[in-house]
């Protein structure tokens, strides 16, 4: 018993006197950013004193503030901030990774701009620091110097609602945003996997806007989605010809996938190549035929009968629209004709065809050609057809089809046509 | 094998034949002051062993030969000679003994320094053995604990070959291939006897390795008697140690009880950022039933945490001018805290038993058990920037504009939260991520490798005649980890997303790759869920050994045989979304039939010049670390597994006069196919990849050399000298495979051949002057370490590092060229004393100081990143990373037993 005594004896001296490292850490509090200095010049202004080439040093005490309105948190946008104030956006260059983990979209930021740069990348000013005698990104080392923090993430600010045509330098590097777009490449990637991509977003009226995504975005591999809907971004520029970054794909607001799309076609890409639109020829081997580069601008759809083994008789047919619940229907499209066939005055004719699958279309055709401007006869300027209404063909399943004639082979019996723009709104 | 039994046992009854007289050989052990008989002396003539009676006299009966005697008692100085007894018959010799420390008293001295060094509280275990230290072999007295505070390894070999036993069980990792001191310590009285062997020659449980065998003798009869209470403080890695330790010896009953308790801790040991808090617990039971039949139970463990300091690059060490740089810390509100703590809980249960049919035959059983959790916590990050203060884009060099790489240096060197972690910006990025509902950017996860090992021996000894024994037993164990990652601190965040990053970036278009267990995707973690990987590696070995010892008047040998059965697998718990079909269950098993021969002789050509030699040839199965292509997220198997082969062999010149003794041993160690895992981020890929290593041939040879000169009786000078040339003699294969299946599985050549082994000098000498006057004891040790070289990224030596570079270009030698590291040396010393009180307690103190000089520029370790720049070539961009040996350091002990 005495050793059991005497061993508890000293083991318990022993461990009184052990001391302990304390391995539970105090966790720090939230930190509430606060600036204790004020902002003395607005983005417009900071802007407008960049001499438009090269790059500009800041020599004075230029205190900027703004909210933060995208950064790099997808991936879209690399070692860059883009603020915003009442008055304008910046593009903000860091030489930092992963800088959405301190600059949230809607974090207020001031940025002291004394010892920073500003130069321009094909148009669009930016603030940074000098890299190779052009505007570069500023040092990690030094951004906590220049760019601070002021309070906690807020709300973001509400989006400049506009449209394509009224995009305008002073909203470079905001958030905007455009309602009732939609994208001409559906289906595709945003991205490639191995480059940065543009693609086209069209309005009703279909003008266009670039929507550059790149590869290394998270939803770079998404598909663009059909159906129609608001879109918002960052606007930027590249040689006069403007941008649109989204941030990720909340960017894409009430989009509905299933909307009936007003239908445009403007022949980007060859429409034949996997039936979109559908051809059939009555008579010669002279056929209608995808053109790359006469378009109105781009890419037409071109038919000439000159030269061909006999008297042509060719139908190009659009993609079904679906008028079953439509009110009122409306098409448009753009014609260019040269040359003229003394056999045939209507060398065009513009059809109507309802519940047509394939085959000879002819019996499926109401003529509609007299509701329609067509270009004089060997004019050779894109001539509108104005808004034609189909109203009557609502309730219906219908393709648009335009078909040529000629009378023979030779340059007086023969005509070249081409179509662009195709439109049908319902 | 069989066969060769049979002749063994052939041999055997040859030998009796010619047997020849014993003669009885009594040795007397006298005080050389006063010639009073000193009792209880510890005696050995060759294998014999016994102690001395109330007149001084230990008897024994042997044959003529020429034997080895060694003589050690309480209060006097060791006693070593070799005697001639050819010619002699039925004698009596007396052997004077000076007062002084004793062999047992030096050996604890020694087993302190050398259990320091084993503590692995840098971010590498380092693999030493204490066994050496109890060795009476000039050359390994000075080597093993003199040169090992730098990377000095006996004969190069850095891993493996030691088996380290206590009572009988073997303390292994079969996946480091590595002995787990670490179980041990603070346990430095309990465990502080032991039985050893060196080099090829196996000890009595086991075929044994090519360095050595040492087993622990950590039970009541065999622990010093009584209490032994012990304090020091240091500046290594403790600042202050208690231990207690009690042996009440075999009693009346026949029972015997052992206990230990130690407690070491330290705020701040000598890496900066770096604590310690560590425990250890010891007991055993014996219950000796009768002078044939003895039982005992020993449980101990050594619950520890420490805060580990990793290596570095040279920029960051000289930004902040501290070779010792530890960027595993950071200030947290105020308080310093490292991202890397380890903790380790392993209690052992040890059961023996030894039964002596009669004094030929003696048979013993050993059963060990430990179960428990070896977890070491480490930052993790999830699309966020790398908050290590040492990544390479951090630094100064990695900036082209000199005005800013000076704010940089600046920011380095005034700045604590960028020199080191910045703990609260991590809270704070965390907190904004949070306001989001997002998953933590931040976090500390405990990457678990937490064993469980049974193992089992049963071993026979059968004495024909006392100078010839046969052994030989079974031994089997198995030994199972459970590999997972745990969340340890969320870093005020609210959850934690398990899925893989680099599968999420490469597959944006495949979502259930990015699942790390499709079983339970899109979890949100909290602390203390498992995560990330979860599997088990299992080991499974089972061999059946003999050996045969015999001592002839001219000749000693052994001849020892083994032959065994190894199995391994793996045990995917979660179904991986890489390897959906191939990471559940239970992997293709691995087996391997291992075996091999030893032998060895001593040839006694007088008393004053033998000659041993060893010969060996083993193969041994490859870990099951490195048998796996991925073994985190799959069951796939590298092809080219083939056991291990071992083949080793030296010779030795040993010389014993009066002042001199010493030898000179020249040996050779082949170690063919060996195999080694890695894994790391591949900066070209941009993903985890797994490079398997394998046909690796490793050559070791090299000359060893001791000396002893007693040039007074107080004064003694010895010195050490090792000459290697440590190589690897073949080109690597190497099967690249990368974690997020990003790229399909390759392998390629790595031109390796001639290159050296790394991080272990092949030239080290060590010279000591010792004093002992009475009960003091002076050492002052000169130690050269030279001809190191740094760990070699095998991606740099392909074909494809060197791919456009024309056939002169300068840069090809510096790309595949292995970097030499910096010579020198260091100078140590200790002073000891003890005094006698009351006739009944003993006071211990020793001072060491290491050191002296506080040379900083010897590195422990040193290695080229994983990562190459392939696209620029430069060597730079991810340049090596070192670990220095400690400067200056200190420790005091005082210790008092009674």
């Amino acid at each position: 018993m005495k050793l059991i005594k005497n061993f508890i004896v000293i083991a318990s001296m022993v461990l009184l006197f052990a001391g302990c490292v304390d391995d539970d850490f105090d966790v720090p509090p939230i930190d509430i950013p606060h600036v204790d200095f004020a902002a003395n010049t607005t983005i417009a202004d900071l802007k407008a004193m960049y001499s438009g080439v090269g790059l500009d040093s800041i020599d004075t005490n230029i205190i900027i503030t703004g909210i933060v309105v995208a950064n790099d948190e997808s991936g879209n946008f690399y070692k860059q901030l883009e603020i915003q104030d009442n008055t304008g956006g910046i593009e903000v260059r860091v030489d930092r990774y992963d800088l959405y983990t301190q600059y949230k979209v809607g974090q207020r930021v001031y940025i002291k701009c004394q010892g920073l740069f500003l130069g321009n990348y094909g148009g669009l000013v930016q603030i940074g620091y000098k890299y190779q005698g052009a505007i570069g990104r500023i040092p990690d080392a030094i951004v906590d110097q220049h760019i601070f923090r002021d309070s906690l993430p807020g709300t973001p600010p509400a989006p400049i609602n506009t449209t394509i045509p009224g995009l305008s330098s002073s909203y470079l590097s905001m958030l905007i945003q455009i309602d009732s777009v939609h994208f001409a490449e559906v289906g595709s990637k945003f991205a490639e996997s191995d480059a940065i991509t543009n693609r086209t977003i069209l309005d009703r009226q279909g003008h266009t806007l670039i929507l550059r995504t790149s590869n290394y975005a998270n939803f770079a591999s998404e598909s663009l989605p059909a159906g129609e809907g608001s879109i918002r971004g960052i606007l930027s520029i590249y040689n006069g010809t403007y941008q649109l970054y989204i941030r990720d794909l909340n960017d894409l607001v009430n989009w509905d996938e299933n909307a009936s799309l007003p239908f445009l076609e403007t022949f980007s890409s060859n429409p034949l190549i996997n039936n979109t639109w559908l051809t059939y020829s009555a008579a010669s081997n002279k056929n209608w035929t995808y053109n790359s580069s006469n378009g109105n601008p781009g890419g037409c759809m071109e038919i000439n009968g000159y030269g061909a083994d006999g008297a042509s008789d060719d139908w190009l047919i659009s993609p079904e629209f679906n008028l079953t619940s439509a009110t009122a229907a409306s098409i448009k499209f753009e014609l260019w004709t040269q040359y003229t066939d003394n056999g045939t005055p209507q060398p065009m004719k513009i059809y109507i065809l309802e519940n047509y699958s394939d085959g000879d279309p002819s019996s499926f055709a109401t003529n509609i050609t007299d509701r329609c401007n067509m270009p004089a006869a060997n004019s050779r300027v894109w001539t509108s057809s104005g808004t034609v209404d189909i109203s009557d063909f609502t309730g219906k399943k219908v393709r648009l089809a335009f078909h040529y004639t000629s009378s023979g082979i030779g340059s007086s019996t023969s005509t070249l046509w081409r179509l662009d723009n195709v439109a049908i709104d319902f | 094998m069989k066969k060769v039994l049979v002749y063994l046992f052939l041999f055997n009854v040859i030998s009796f034949a010619f047997a020849q007289d014993y003669s009885v050989v009594n040795i007397k052990v006298e005080d050389s002051q006063n010639h009073n008989n000193i009792a209880t002396a510890e005696v050995s003539i060759g294998e014999f062993k016994s102690t001395t009676n109330e007149e001084g006299i230990a008897s024994f009966k042997i044959l003529p030969g020429i034997y080895g005697l060694y003589v050690n008692a309480t209060g006097y100085q060791p006693y070593n000679d070799i005697i001639d007894l050819m010619s002699v018959k039925d004698t009596t010799i007396v052997i004077l003994l000076t007062r002084g420390l004793s062999q047992t008293v030096q050996q604890d001295l020694a087993r302190e320094l050398e259990l320091e060094i084993v503590n692995d509280d840098l971010d590498r275990g380092i693999s030493l053995s204490p066994l050496l230290l109890s060795s009476r072999d000039p050359y390994l007295n000075l080597a093993s604990y003199n040169l090992s505070a730098g990377s000095f390894s006996p004969r190069g070999i850095e891993r493996g070959g030691y088996e380290s036993y206590i009572n009988q069980v073997l303390l292994y990792n079969p996946e480091l291939d590595r002995v787990n001191y670490s179980d041990i310590s603070g346990l430095n009285d309990a465990t502080r006897y032991s039985d050893d062997s060196y080099g090829l020659e196996p000890l009595y449980m086991s075929f044994g390795d090519i360095m050595g065998v040492s087993n622990i003798l950590a039970t009541p009869s065999r622990i010093r008697l009584g209490h032994q209470i012990s304090y020091g403080i240091s500046n290594k890695s403790w600042e202050h140690r208690l231990m207690y330790t009690y042996n009440s010896g075999i009693m009346q009953n026949g029972w015997g009880f052992a206990a230990a308790y130690s407690h070491r801790y330290a705020y701040d040991t000598y890496m900066p950022g770096t604590w310690l808090q560590a425990d250890a617990f010891f007991f055993s039971a014996e219950k000796r039933f009768s002078e044939r039949h003895s039982l005992s139970a020993t449980i101990f463990a050594s619950p520890q945490k420490r805060a580990l300091a990793s290596p570095t690059v040279k920029e960051a060490q000289e930004l902040v001018d501290d070779p010792y740089y530890n960027p595993n810390w950071g200030v947290q509100n105020g308080e310093k805290r490292n991202a890397r703590v380890r903790t380790t809980f392993k209690p052992y249960l040890i059961l023996n038993d030894e039964y002596k049919f009669n004094d030929k035959l003696t048979w013993t059983n050993a059963f060990g058990f430990t179960t428990g959790i070896y977890g070491t916590t480490r930052l993790n990050w999830y699309n966020a920037p790398d908050p290590r203060p040492d990544y390479y884009r951090y630094l100064p060099s990695y900036q082209t504009d000199p005005f800013i790489a000076e704010i940089v240096t600046q920011r380095w060197q005034n700045d604590v939260t960028v020199s080191q972690i910045n703990w609260d910006k991590l809270y704070q990025i965390n907190y904004l991520a949070n306001l989001d509902g997002k998953s933590a950017r931040y976090i500390v996860e405990e990457v678990h490798n937490d064993p469980t090992y049974f193992y089992y021996a049963s071993n026979i000894k059968y004495t024909f005649n006392p100078s010839s024994i046969i052994y030989g037993g079974l031994q089997a164990y198995h030994y199972e980890t459970h590999n997972y990652k745990k969340i340890n601190d969320l870093l005020g965040a609210n959850y934690y997303l398990d899925i893989d990053q680099y599968a999420e970036r490469d597959f944006p278009d495949k979502p259930e790759m990015l699942y790390n267990n499709l079983d339970d995707p899109n979890r949100q973690l909290h602390v203390g869920d498992v995560f990330g990987y979860n599997y088990k590696l299992n080991t499974n070995e089972v061999n059946l050994w003999t050996q045969y010892k015999q001592t002839l008047p001219r000749v000693d040998y052994f001849v020892a045989g083994k032959i065994g059965f190894s199995n391994k697998y793996r045990n995917g718990l979660y179904r991986s979304g890489r390897f959906p079909d191939n990471s559940k269950g239970k992997s293709e098993q691995v087996n391997d039939l291992v075996g091999g021969l030893k032998t060895g002789a001593t040839l006694k050509i007088s008393g004053k010049h033998y000659i041993k030699a060893n010969i060996a040839g083993f193969t041994k199965p490859q870990s099951s670390l490195d048998i796996f292509l991925s073994p985190y997220n799959s069951n796939r198997i590298n092809n080219d597994i083939t056991a291990q082969k071992v083949l080793s062999g030296d010779i030795g010149y040993h010389f014993n006069f009066k002042f001199l003794r010493g030898r000179i041993t020249a040996y050779q160690t082949y170690i063919l196919d060996h195999m080694d895992m890695r894994g790391f981020y591949h900066d070209e890929y941009q993903t985890y990849v797994y490079m398997s290593l394998s046909n690796m041939d490793e050559l070791y040879q090299g000359l060893e050399l001791g000396l002893e000169a007693n040039i007074l009786p107080d004064l003694s000078i010895s010195a050490a000298g090792n000459l290697g040339n440590y190589r690897y003699i073949s080109r690597f294969k190497a099967n690249v495979s990368f974690d997020n299946l990003s790229r399909p599985d390759t392998s390629y050549t790595v031109y390796s051949k001639n290159f050296y082994i790394p991080n272990v000098p092949q030239r080290a000498a060590s010279v000591a002057i010792n004093y002992k006057p009475n009960y003091w004891w002076f050492t002052l040790v000169f130690n050269y370490f030279d001809e190191m070289y740094m760990d070699f990224n095998p991606e740099r030596r392909t074909q494809f590092a060197l791919n456009n570079l024309g056939p002169d270009d300068p840069l090809i030698n510096d790309i595949i060229a292995q970097q030499e590291l910096s010579s020198g040396f260091t100078l140590d010393f200790s002073v000891s004393k003890s005094w006698m009180i009351k006739h009944k307690y003993r006071l211990g103190v020793n001072f060491f100081l290491n050191n002296i000089l506080d040379n900083q520029k010897l590195a422990l370790f040193a290695f080229e990143q994983s990562r190459f720049d392939f696209d620029t070539k430069n060597i730079d961009k991810f340049p090596p990373k070192y670990m220095y040996a400690y400067g200056r350091t200190y420790m005091l002990l005082i210790k008092l037993s009674f």
